[in-house]
């Protein structure tokens, strides 16, 4: 201590001369406008190099985590490439296929796959046009139909609900039956009424059959799993369902502008 | 010591007031800027402590920032000539040294040496100062020979001022 003292004591002017000059560069740097640039630049230079020397340093460090951004991204992207491939696809179908359907896009905001009677909301409603018993498609996949509408959301009952009937067909033969869910496999419905002459092979895809005003003729449902013979005339067939009921997000909902004409037709006759 | 301190106040006055109205009125030339008010530093006494050396530059140099609108420039400038004095000093000190009780004049010492002394600081002085004003070392040359003619410039002027008014000291 006493050396230090003696050390300040010896070099007191030296201290002084540091201290004078750095009060004057002070007031120089802080009132000339010229100065002030100046110091600015030469400060700006030096912080910049080691702010990017640091940044440099910290890529390597955060690689781990912008990788995993990154894939995320990735995964991200390819979804959008599909649903917009879906949505080319939907507008061939639209287009060429069958004018008297148009789809609306739209987004789910509740999906539910673990009941017995499960529905999805839609962020779509009276206001968008939608009516219920419209068909909900997720590209050319089936999803469910309408149930209930409010202003700007709809209520679908999806094909995972034991109340829903679909009319549904084998592809190949054109010979249709009625397809429901029996509860339990989320991956599985059951195609009943298929005559018991017709020869089935496992993986013959089915769809839609277009006799109802609901869904168009041939979206995609699913491919045949398995088949028993039952009550002796039909076939009961497990159909493995395309639709992927957990991952849904834009789906779209399938108005018929002919379907008031064909009910009143169906009206006429029941009369 | 004591007797010399109302001459110094009236040596810092008037360098002050020389400097601020009537050098730094006159425009010269880009190249020629002198300093005078460095006479006050140049002129203090031997037996001086470092410190008070220091401090009395400083106060010298804010002076005559103070006026000229560039806080800081001179202050530095000065403050760094007397902190460089004493090493000079000690460079170019005679062989039997300094006499007691004098001061760097030409009337103490002849004007060889007052040159010696006087133009090794003025050029410390300008070099320091003219670099600040810069503030950079991209135009150096030009930097270089304003330092050079003002430094002669200011050397001049030192001279005829000792000439003038510090005749008969011995």
């Amino acid at each position: 201590m006493k050396k230090l003292i003696h050390l300040f004591v010896k070099n007191f002017h030296f201290l002084l001369f540091i201290f004078l000059e750095v009060i004057a560069f002070n007031m120089l740097v802080r009132y000339n406008f010229y100065h002030r640039t100046t110091y600015n630049f030469i400060a700006n230079e030096v912080a910049g190099n080691i702010h990017s020397m640091t940044s440099d340093w910290n890529e390597y460090l955060y690689l781990e985590v912008e990788n995993d951004m990154l894939s995320k991204e990735l995964a991200n992207l390819n979804n959008q490439i599909d649903i917009l491939t879906n949505k080319i696809e939907d507008r061939d179908i639209e287009t060429s296929k069958d004018s008297s359907f148009v789809y609306l896009n739209s987004r789910v905001v509740y999906n539910n796959v673990s009941s017995r009677h499960n529905y999805l909301i839609l962020n779509v409603g009276s206001n968008d046009g939608v009516e219920p018993d419209m068909g909900v498609v997720a590209g050319k996949k089936i999803v469910g139909i309408i149930n209930s509408v409010t202003k700007n959301h709809c209520r679908v009952l999806s094909l995972l609900n034991t109340d829903v009937h679909i009319s549904a067909k084998i592809s190949k033969n054109n010979y249709y039956g009625t397809l429901t869910w029996e509860g339990n496999d989320e991956d599985e419905a059951v195609l009943k009424d298929i005559p018991i002459h017709l020869k089935l092979n496992k993986g013959d895809t089915i769809v839609t059959s277009g006799y109802s005003s609901i869904f168009p003729d041939g979206v995609q449902i699913g491919t045949i799993k398995d088949y028993v013979v039952k009550d002796g005339m039909f076939f009961q067939v497990k159909v493995d369902l395309f639709t992927e009921f957990r991952s849904l997000f834009h789906v779209q909902v399938v108005k018929n502008l002919h379907s008031q004409e064909i009910s009143s037709l169906m009206e006429e006759t029941e009369k | 010591m004591i007797k010399y301190l109302p001459k110094y106040i009236i040596l810092f006055i008037s360098v002050v007031f020389v400097q601020i109205f009537l050098l730094n009125q006159v425009q010269f030339s880009g190249f020629l800027n002198p300093y005078l008010y460095i006479l006050f530093i140049l002129l203090l006494p031997f037996e001086i402590l470092n410190s008070w050396l220091l401090l009395l530059a400083f106060l010298l140099g804010i002076s005559i920032d103070l006026f000229s609108g560039t806080p800081g420039m001179h202050a530095s400038a000065s403050v760094f000539m007397a902190f460089a004095r004493p090493y000079v000093l000690k460079i170019f000190a005679p062989r039997e040294g300094y006499i007691p009780q004098s001061i760097p004049t030409i009337g103490y010492y002849g004007a060889k040496w007052f040159i010696k002394y006087a133009l090794t600081l003025t050029f410390i002085h300008h070099a320091f100062l003219f670099f600040i004003e810069i503030g950079r070392f991209d135009f150096f040359f030009t930097t270089t020979l304003r330092i050079i003619l003002s430094t002669i410039f200011t050397m001049i002027l030192l001279l005829a001022v000792q000439l003038l008014f510090f005749k008969s000291k011995k």
